[in-house]
């Protein structure tokens, strides 16, 4: 063979353009850079965010189970209200910013008074029971579980959380649109190369099905949550250089075709009710109302909105100044409104999951506990690939991660047992409830940070999660004779099932053979 | 001087790549993406159909769809800083002619 002999600091030009190439690092590789960077500084409000939002998808079905002393058949609908909510009314003050009147249903079979302040965010509330208009105690209500980890899918306890949620949706979206670049090539071929994979090559192949089976759902929420989490950011930009800095122009794009409210400084009493729903259930006859909200209500120029539901699910609103006419200014659903809205709607609706009755939130729920795999499955990849070069870092993150992302799903389950275990005569009830929420998740968090994490600490903190909250069902039994397979618990039936599941889930956990393999007792 | 064959079959090693300050980079990337792409979005508002319900709705829809692509290319770029000056400048002149059709097109 012919061999030549050359310096090995003077390559031959072929060789020189072969480096040059090899050094240039592919677009395939860029962009797994970039994805893998920005991924691992959303790794932990994403799931949070994920974890929440999975939540909420039964945010109705939750609103009754975390009201336990208040479980009744729903009442017939309501279509006269003011000889119920009459008394109570006349609590609400002349200053008023706006009230509210929440109809019964079967989550919650009561009506709901609420009136907020200027100036003040927290509601007045007063609970009205439908049949003979007698005030109820608001503390057996008082409980936001619910309301409170809604609030947290969009981060919004915390500082500018809205905004931060929403850049973190705009993040998740491009990682989606890098990790599809990345494996264009086998997204249906890697179902079928499960087999022989350990530690990071089996998170992988987790991260990246996962990733393939919720590409819609990454669709999806990528649009919508960067739409409601960037508005205070984006709407400005659209104002001023879109309509000329006119935000009524712009906001007008929204609502429907008729003049804005005008308050004068003059205050009236609040007029009967009944006649504006005797009115919409003329023009709309076969919809459920929902609620009425109305703006100044003692002012002359106050404006109601009366929201209803159609019987496919589809929302619409009726618009009077109840000051002024009985005639309404708008009466239609999302679809009769302006095209804005027409687009949009089936957009949001597509993010809540809320079109399809029980089957799609279901599915979406289904969707959600992949998504929560997907994450967790990457950071455990972040975590593995980084231990080498950055081992100090990874580890904090390891922990960041096991003690504030996983650890938010034992804080909510604590905040179960405090919803039913405070009795109702504590003063300002949701608040403590809150706070043992909040006190448990940051003290699981700092704890997993002080003394490290391992796997057999996260099967800890899972299978925590799943006892505690099968625990949950049987205390309604012992305080309230609710047991799960008394007819009492399935006066709402979807509370029946979710006590049912709770306890089926920590039965399934505890017998299913995956799930009882033995942990690596490896601490960090 | 070590000697070496010309034949020597092992190729050669590719260079390790990562993006630098991730911290201060991501956030900057994201920030000028994110108006970047609103920009781009009003711009097809001014050029849309004459009911601008539609476009403003599209714009809604499509701006966290450029951004995704902008983010991307920002942090995947083989001189992300450059990149980002262009990318600021670009910002600027969609803007501008943005504002222009719109203002021009709709007053």
């Amino acid at each position: 063979m012919k061999t030549e002999l050359v310096a090995e600091d003077e390559p031959s030009a072929q060789q020189s353009a072969k480096l040059s190439k090899a050094e240039t690092p592919s677009r395939n590789r860029r962009w797994f850079a970039a994805h893998s960077v920005s991924g691992g500084l959303i790794l932990i409000p994403l799931f949070i965010i994920i974890a929440t939002g999975t939540i909420t998808f039964f945010h109705k079905e939750l609103v009754a189970w975390q009201s336990p002393e208040l479980r009744r058949p729903a009442p017939e609908a309501v279509t006269e209200l003011d000889h119920l909510i009459g008394p109570a009314l006349s609590d609400v003050p002349e200053e008023a910013r706006s009230m509210r009147v929440n109809l019964p249903n079967q989550w919650l079979p009561m009506i709901k008074l609420e009136w907020w302040l200027e100036g003040e965010d927290e509601a007045y509330t007063r609970l009205i029971d439908p049949t003979d208009g007698t005030l109820l105690d608001e503390n057996k209500a008082s409980s936001r579980f619910a309301d409170h980890i809604y609030q947290w899918h969009f981060l919004n306890p915390l500082p500018m959380g809205l905004e931060i949620a929403g850049l973190i949706a705009l993040i998740w979206f491009s990682l989606t649109v890098s990790g599809v670049y990345m494996h264009r090539r086998k997204l249906w071929s890697q179902f079928g190369e499960w087999k022989n994979r350990k530690d990071r090559s089996l998170k992988s192949w987790i991260h990246t099905t996962t990733a393939t089976l919720t590409l819609p759902l990454h669709l999806i929420y990528g649009v919508t949550g960067a739409f409601f989490g960037l508005t205070k950011i984006a709407l400005p930009l659209f104002m001023f250089i879109g309509f000329g800095g006119d935000q009524e122009k712009m906001m007008s794009q929204f609502s429907p075709d008729v003049p804005q409210p005008e308050f004068t400084e003059a205050t009236v009493a609040i007029p009967p009710l009944d006649p504006f729903i005797a009115k919409t259930l003329e023009t709309k006859p076969d919809v459920r109302l929902l609620d009425l909200f109305i703006e100044k209500p003692h002012n002359e120029g106050a404006r109601m909105h009366m929201h209803f539901e159609g019987v496919n699910g589809g929302k619409g609103e009726a618009l009077y100044d109840i000051h002024k006419s009985q005639t309404p200014l708008f009466i239609g659903g999302m679809d009769e409104g302006p095209m804005a809205l027409q687009i949009l709607y089936p957009v949001i609706t597509l993010h809540f999951g809320n079109f399809g009755g029980v089957v799609v939130q279901v599915i979406y729920a289904i969707g959600g506990i992949l998504l929560a795999m997907l994450v967790y499955a990457a950071a455990r990849m972040w975590v593995m690939r980084k231990q080498k070069d950055m081992p100090r870092s990874a580890k904090i993150v390891e922990r960041l991660f096991d003690g504030f992302a996983l650890g938010i799903l034992p804080a909510i389950a604590i905040y179960a047992w405090a919803n039913r275990l405070l009795p109702s005569t504590v003063a300002s009830r949701s608040d403590v409830e809150i706070m043992i929420f909040h006190g448990s998740w940051i003290v699981i968090g700092l704890l997993i940070l002080a003394i490290g994490t391992s796997s057999l600490r996260r099967r800890i903190l899972m299978y925590g999660t799943v006892v505690m909250l099968a625990i949950v069902p049987f205390f309604d039994g012992l305080l309230l004779q609710h047991w799960p397979w008394s007819a009492a618990s399935w006066h709402v039936p979807s509370v029946g099932i979710i006590n049912i599941l709770l306890i089926l889930g920590a039965v399934v956990c505890f017998a299913f053979p995956p799930m009882r393999k033995k942990a690596r007792p490896r601490t960090r | 001087m070590t000697t070496t064959l010309a034949t020597d079959p092992s190729p050669p090693k590719t260079k390790r790549w990562s993006i630098r300050w991730p911290g201060l980079f991501v956030p900057l990337a994201t920030v000028i993406s994110l108006i970047t792409s609103v920009n781009a979005a009003i711009l097809g508002i001014g050029l849309g159909p004459q009911n601008r319900g539609i476009g403003f709705a599209m714009a809604v829809i499509v701006f966290p769809i450029i951004c995704a692509f902008l983010l991307n290319y920002t942090l995947g770029n083989k001189r992300p800083w450059l990149f980002l000056l262009y990318q600021f400048c670009a910002c600027l002149l969609i803007a501008g002619l943005a504002w222009y059709v719109n203002n021009w097109r709709w007053s």
